[in-house]
C-alpha cells in the first residue's frame, strides 16, 4: 500500500532503516482505524460479497447456457458385481427413453463409464435407486451419479454481492487513498501560503 | 459448469495478475520521476538472447540458492493451483445441493486439493527454504551433491504434470474440440481427474480411470525427488558443516530439516513400493489390494505407515522456522533449545508408531488399537514441549509488532487448538464418533493451515531483505498476516463446529440446516484467499519497488546477539557489492541464556540456592504479610466502629477449617493467611502485574485480592452501609499491599525480573 506513494518517484527513497534500526511499520501520526480497520472491514465485505455474487450470478446464467438439469449416469457390467445385484430391479429395455438409451450407449463406450442424459429422463426414480438394464445381450447396472440440479436462489443476490465487493475494494484501498488525499491537501495548503 | 475450464481460467487470472504487477512495477521503476529527477536505471528491453540465457541459466544451475528459489517458485505455483481447488470446494459448499458443480466434480476437487497441497506445495517450499538457507546457516559452500540437488528439483515439474494431467487433458480437449472432431480427441477426453480421495484407498482407486495411473506415477516420481533431496540434506548437515559448527550449536532449523530428512528416508521408499503395487493391481492383474488377495486394508496400513510420518515431514520444518524466527522478534534466545531438539527427534521416532490411529474404524484388533491410542497420545508430549518453550521464549520478551510476530503468535494459538483436538481424536471412542465428520477436517486444517503455511509466510517476510536486498511493504504485511490468522481461525474453527454437529465429511451435499455454518466457513476461506493474493502482490511489487535495505541487520538482531550466519553472509555481500559497511547497534544486551558454568553443579549444588531463595522469600513475605495484615486490621477496626464491618465474619472464617466459630481463632487464621498464602502469591505473581515499582505492584495486587475479601466477609450490609464496607475493604487492602510490598522492598526480597537479565 505504501509503495504506491514511493513509486511515483517524487523524491529519494527513504531508507528501510535509520541509524536506530528498522522504521516502525506504522507512524505514530497515522490513524490505525484508516490503516488497518478500514481495509479489514473491506476484506470482510469482499469475502461476504463473493459468495453472494457467485450464487446470484450463477442462477442468472445457468438456464441460458445449459449448466443444469441433465443428469449424469454410470453403466457398469453386472458381471463385475458377482451376484451382489440380486435384489436390484430390472428395467425393461422398452421402457428406456431415447435420451436414456443414447446416454447408456455413450457410457458403455466411455472409459469412465459415464455419460449425460440430454433429454427426457422417464425413469428418474428407478435410476436414482439404480437398475439393471439389458443392452445388446449384456446386463448393465445403471445409476444416476449426479442429478445436476438447478440452483434456486434470488437473483438479487448478485447486485448485492457486487456492491459489497466494490465497497470492500474501496475499504481495502482506504490507506493509499487517504495518503494521497492528505498529500494533496498539504500541497494545496503549501501553495496557498506561498 | 465445466470445472476444468473454470479452474484453468482462475489460475490464468492469478498468473496474469502477477505478470501485470511485475510489468507495472518494472515500468514505474524505470520512468523518470515527475519532479525532474532522473530514472534510477536505464530501461532495457528483454531480448530473445536474454531470455535464452536466463532459461539456460535457471535450468542448468547447481547453485543451492538458485535451486532453493526454484523450489519455492514451484511450490508457490502448486499452492495457487491447490488453493484454487480449495476455494472451489468452499464455493461448491455454499449451497446444500450439488448445484454449482456435480458430486463427481466435488470428489475430484477434494482429491486433488489434498494431493497438490501435501505433495507438491509444502515439501517443495520447505526444501526450497532449506536449500537456500541451510548451507548458509551451517557455513557450507553448497549442498553436498549440487548436481543431484538439481536433479531432485527437476523431477518435480514432470511429476506435478503427471499427477494433474487429467485437468490438462480435459482443458486441451475442450479447446481443441472447437476445431477438431470429437472422435479424434477420444484419447484426451478419456482423462479425468481422479475422484478417489487423496488417500487413494482401494477398491475405489481400482476404478477405471486412466488418469489414476498417471497420478500414481506422478506421486512415485515426486517421492523419488523428495528422497533425493533428503539424502542431500543429511549428507550436507553431517559432512559439510563449518568447523565451528558442532552438533551442540547446530541451529534449530537445520536440526529440524535433518530429522525431517531422516523420516523421509524411512517413509518415502515405502510409499513408492505401495504405489507400484497399486499400479500393478490396476494394470497387470496382481491382487495385492484386491479383496480376494491382500485386501484393501493392506493398502491402508502401507499408506498410513508413510502417511503419518508425512504429517511430521511437513510439520517439523514449520516448527524449525518457528523456533528460528520467533526469538528474533521477541528479543530472547530460544528457551530450552536442547529440549526442542530432543522433542524433534522424539517426534521423528514416534511418528512411525502411530499410523493405525487413522484406521480405528476399520475393525483393527482392539488390543492393537489400544496400543496405537497410547502412542498417539504420547506423541503429543514432544509437540507440547515445543509449544511450552515457544511461549516461554516470548514470556517477558521484548515483543515487536511485525508480520512474522503476528504469524508466529497466531500459529501457536491455532496449533494449540489443532493439536489438542488431535489428542481427542487419538482416543478410540471419540474417534469412532468423529472419524468421518468435519471435526477431523477442522483438526488437521488447523495444523496444516494454522502453522505450516503461516511459518512459510513468516520466513518469507523475515528473509525478504536478504533474498531481494529490498524491504517489503510492512503495513501491508502486518495487515495480510492478521487477515490470514483471522481467516484461518474463522474457516477451520467453523469446520470443527460442523464436526461437533456431526456433519459427515466428503459429501457433496448436506442438510440445509448446516448451510449457515458452511457459508461462514466459505467467507473465512475467501479471507484466506484474499490475504494470500495480498502476499503475492507484496512480494512481487516490493521486489521492484521496495525500499533498498541500507543495513544487513534490518531486524536489529545484533542488539540481542542473534545475528545468525545467514545474515553475516548477507552483510559480507552488501559490503562487497554495494559498499555498505557493517552496522553496529548503539546498545547490546544479551538475550536470555540459561546460566551455564564450566561444569554443571551437582544436584545438591542446584538445590541449595533454590532452598535458600525459598527460605528468604518466605521470611520476607511473612514479615511483609504481618506488617500489612496488622495495618489492614487497624483500618477494619475503624470500619467496625462505623458499623460497616461485622467482626463475626472473622469468627465464621474459623469454621471453614473445622474450628469452632470463635473470633480469636478466626482472626488468628486470617493473620496466618495474611502472612503466608497472600505474600507467597504476591511473590509469585507480582512480576506479571503492572507497575515498575514494587509498591505500585503491591497496590495492584491488593486491589485484585480485595474483591475476594469483599465477597468472603460480606455480612448482609446494604445501602450506604454497603458502600462504606466496600470503600473500607479497598482502602484496607491498599494499606495491606503497601505494607506487604514496602516491607519486602526494604528487606530485599525478590525483585521484578528484568526481561533480559541474567538471573532468569
Amino acid at each position: 500500500m505504501s509503495s504506491d506513494d514511493e513509486s511515483t518517484g517524487s523524491g529519494p527513497e527513504p531508507p528501510a532503516t535509520d541509524e536506530t534500526g528498522p522504521l516502525e511499520p506504522t507512524a505514530a501520526s497515522e490513524s490505525l482505524v484508516l490503516t488497518y480497520a478500514a481495509p479489514f472491514f473491506g476484506v470482510v465485505l469482499i469475502a461476504v460479497g463473493l459468495p453472494l455474487a457467485i450464487v446470484g450470478g450463477y442462477v442468472v446464467v445457468q438456464d441460458g447456457i445449459g449448466l443444469c438439469g441433465a443428469p449424469t449416469i454410470s453403466a457398469t457390467p453386472t458381471d463385475e458385481y458377482e451376484g451382489a445385484l440380486a435384489t436390484i430391479e430390472t428395467l425393461p429395455a422398452e421402457d428406456v427413453s431415447a435420451a436414456e438409451r443414447a446416454a447408456l450407449e455413450e457410457a458403455i463406450d466411455s472409459p469412465l463409464r459415464e455419460a449425460t442424459v440430454d433429454g427426457e429422463v422417464t425413469n428418474r426414480a428407478a435410476l436414482l435407486e439404480g437398475a439393471i438394464v439389458e443392452y445388446e445381450g449384456q446386463d448393465y447396472y445403471v445409476q444416476i451419479t449426479s442429478q445436476n440440479s438447478c440452483l434456486e436462489v434470488a437473483p438479487l443476490l448478485f447486485p448485492i454481492g457486487a456492491i459489497a465487493i466494490l465497497v470492500g475494494i474501496a475499504g481495502v484501498l482506504t490507506p493509499p487513498i487517504y495518503r494521497k488525499m492528505a498529500g494533496f491537501e498539504e500541497r494545496v495548503g503549501r501553495d496557498r501560503s506561498d | 459448469m465445466n470445472r476444468a475450464l473454470a479452474e484453468v481460467s482462475l489460475f490464468g487470472l492469478v498468473l496474469v495478475g502477477c505478470l501485470l504487477t511485475v510489468a507495472l512495477a518494472r515500468r514505474w521503476r524505470a520512468e523518470p520521476s515527475t519532479d525532474g529527477g532522473y530514472a534510477r536505471e536505464r530501461r532495457r528491453r528483454l531480448s530473445l538472447a536474454d531470455a535464452k540465457a536466463a532459461a539456460v541459466r535457471w535450468t542448468t544451475t547447481t547453485n543451492h540458492r538458485e535451486i532453493g528459489l526454484l523450489y519455492i517458485a514451484f511450490g508457490t505455483v502448486a499452492a495457487i493451483w491447490g488453493g484454487i481447488d480449495g476455494m472451489m470446494i468452499r464455493t461448491h459448499l455454499l449451497t446444500p445441493e450439488a448445484t454449482l458443480w456435480t458430486e463427481g466434480t466435488y470428489n475430484e476437487l477434494f482429491t486433488m486439493h489434498g494431493l497438490t497441497m501435501l505433495i507438491f506445495f509444502v515439501t517443495p517450499v520447505f526444501f526450497g527454504i532449506g536449500n537456500y538457507f541451510l548451507p548458509l546457516l551451517i557455513g557450507a559452500d553448497d549442498m553436498a551433491f549440487p548436481r543431484l540437488n538439481a536433479v531432485g528439483f527437476w523431477l518435480l515439474p514432470p511429476s506435478l504434470l503427471l499427477a494433474r494431467f487429467g485437468i490438462i487433458a480435459e482443458v486441451t480437449g475442450a479447446i481443441l474440440a472447437v476445431v477438431v472432431p470429437a472422435d479424434r480427441l477420444s484419447v484426451l477426453l478419456a482423462f479425468k481427474e481422479p475422484a478417489i480421495g487423496w488417500t487413494v484407498y482401494p477398491p475405489l482407486s481400482l476404478a477405471p480411470n486412466p488418469q489414476t495411473n498417471f497420478l500414481l506415477l506422478g506421486l512415485h516420481l515426486s517421492g523419488i525427488a523428495t528422497t533425493i533431496g533428503a539424502l542431500n540434506f543429511i549428507t550436507t548437515v553431517v559432512y559439510e558443516r563449518d568447523e565451528s559448527i558442532g552438533w551442540a550449536n547446530l541451529d534449530i532449523f537445520s536440526w529440524n530439516i535433518l530429522v525431517t530428512s531422516a523420516i523421509i528416508i524411512f517413509a518415502f521408499p515405502l510409499l513408492g513400493t505401495a504405489l507400484l503395487m497399486l499400479l500393478f493391481d490396476r494394470n497387470l492383474g496382481t491382487t495385492f489390494f484386491a479383496v480376494e488377495g491382500g485386501g484393501p486394508i493392506l493398502w491402508q496400513h502401507l499408506f498410513w505407515f508413510w502417511g503419518h510420518p508425512e504429517v511430521y515431514i511437513i510439520f517439523l520444518p514449520a516448527t524449525g522456522l518457528m523456533s528460528l524466527i520467533l526469538p528474533k522478534f521477541v528479543g530472547r534466545k530460544l528457551f530450552g533449545f536442547k529440549f526442542i531438539v530432543y522433542s524433534t527427534i522424539a517426534i521423528g521416532v514416534l511418528s512411525f508408531g502411530v499410523w493405525a490411529h487413522h484406521m480405528f474404524v476399520t475393525g483393527v484388533d482392539p488390543r492393537v488399537r489400544a496400543s496405537f491410542m497410547a502412542t498417539s497420545i504420547a506423541i503429543a508430549v514432544p509437540s507440547a514441549i515445543k509449544v511450552f518453550n515457544w511461549i516461554t521464549t516470548m514470556w517477558n520478551g521484548d515483543v515487536r509488532l511485525a508480520a512474522p510476530t503476528i504469524l508466529c503468535v497466531g500459529s501457536i494459538g491455532l496449533f494449540i487448538v489443532g493439536g489438542v483436538t488431535g489428542i481427542f481424536l487419538a482416543v478410540i471412542p471419540i474417534d469412532v464418533v468423529y472419524h468421518g465428520t468435519y471435526y477431523v477436517v477442522g483438526h488437521f486444517h488447523l495444523i496444516l493451515m494454522g502453522i505450516i503455511p503461516l511459518m512459510m509466510f513468516a520466513a518469507s517476510y523475515y528473509w525478504y531483505p536478504l533474498l531481494t536486498g529490498r524491504m517489503y511493504d510492512r503495513r501491508l504485511a502486518i495487515f495480510q498476516s492478521s487477515l490470514l490468522v483471522v481467516g484461518s481461525a474463522v474457516t477451520f474453527m467453523t469446520l470443527m463446529a460442523l464436526g461437533f454437529l456431526e456433519l459427515p465429511r466428503r459429501y457433496a451435499t448436506y442438510p440445509p440446516s448446516y448451510s449457515g455454518l458452511q457459508v461462514v466457513a466459505t467467507v473465512g476461506a475467501f479471507i484466506i484467499g484474499i490475504s494470500v493474493l495480498m502476499w503475492l502482490y507484496n512480494m512481487l511489487w516490493s521486489y521492484f519497488q521496495g525500499t533498498p535495505v541500507e543495513t544487513a541487520d534490518p531486524w536489529e538482531l545484533k542488539a540481542t546477539e542473534q545475528f545468525t550466519p545467514e545474515w553475516q553472509w548477507f552483510e559480507d555481500r552488501l559490503e562487497r557489492e554495494r559498499g555498505i559497511p557493517p552496522s553496529e547497534p548503539e546498545e547490546v544486551r544479551p538475550s536470555y541464556v540459561p546460566a551455564q558454568g564450566e561444569r554443571p553443579p551437582s544436584l545438591y549444588g542446584r538445590i541449595v540456592p533454590v532452598a535458600k531463595r525459598v527460605a528468604s522469600d518466605a521470611g520476607t513475605g511473612a514479615a511483609g504479610g504481618f506488617v500489612g495484615t496488622i495495618a489492614l486490621t487497624v483500618v477494619l477496626l475503624v470500619a467496625v466502629a462505623l458499623g460497616a464491618f461485622d467482626l463475626e465474619a472473622f469468627a465464621t472464617l474459623a469454621t471453614f477449617v473445622g474450628l469452632p466459630a470463635n473470633l480469636a481463632l478466626g482472626y488468628g487464621l486470617f493473620l496466618a493467611g495474611g502472612m503466608t498464602v497472600w505474600p507467597l502469591l504476591f511473590l509469585s505473581l507480582g512480576e506479571y502485574l503492572p507497575g515498575e515499582l514494587t509498591l505500585v505492584t503491591g497496590l495492584w495486587y491488593a486491589t485484585v485480592i480485595a474483591s475476594g475479601f469483599a465477597l468472603a466477609f460480606y455480612t448482609g450490609q446494604s445501602g450506604l452501609e454497603l458502600v462504606t464496607y466496600v470503600l473500607f475493604v479497598i482502602v484496607a487492602h491498599w494499606i495491606y499491599g503497601l505494607g506487604l510490598a514496602g516491607t519486602i522492598a526494604v528487606l530485599g526480597g525478590r525483585q521484578r525480573r528484568p526481561s533480559t537479565g541474567d538471573d532468569g
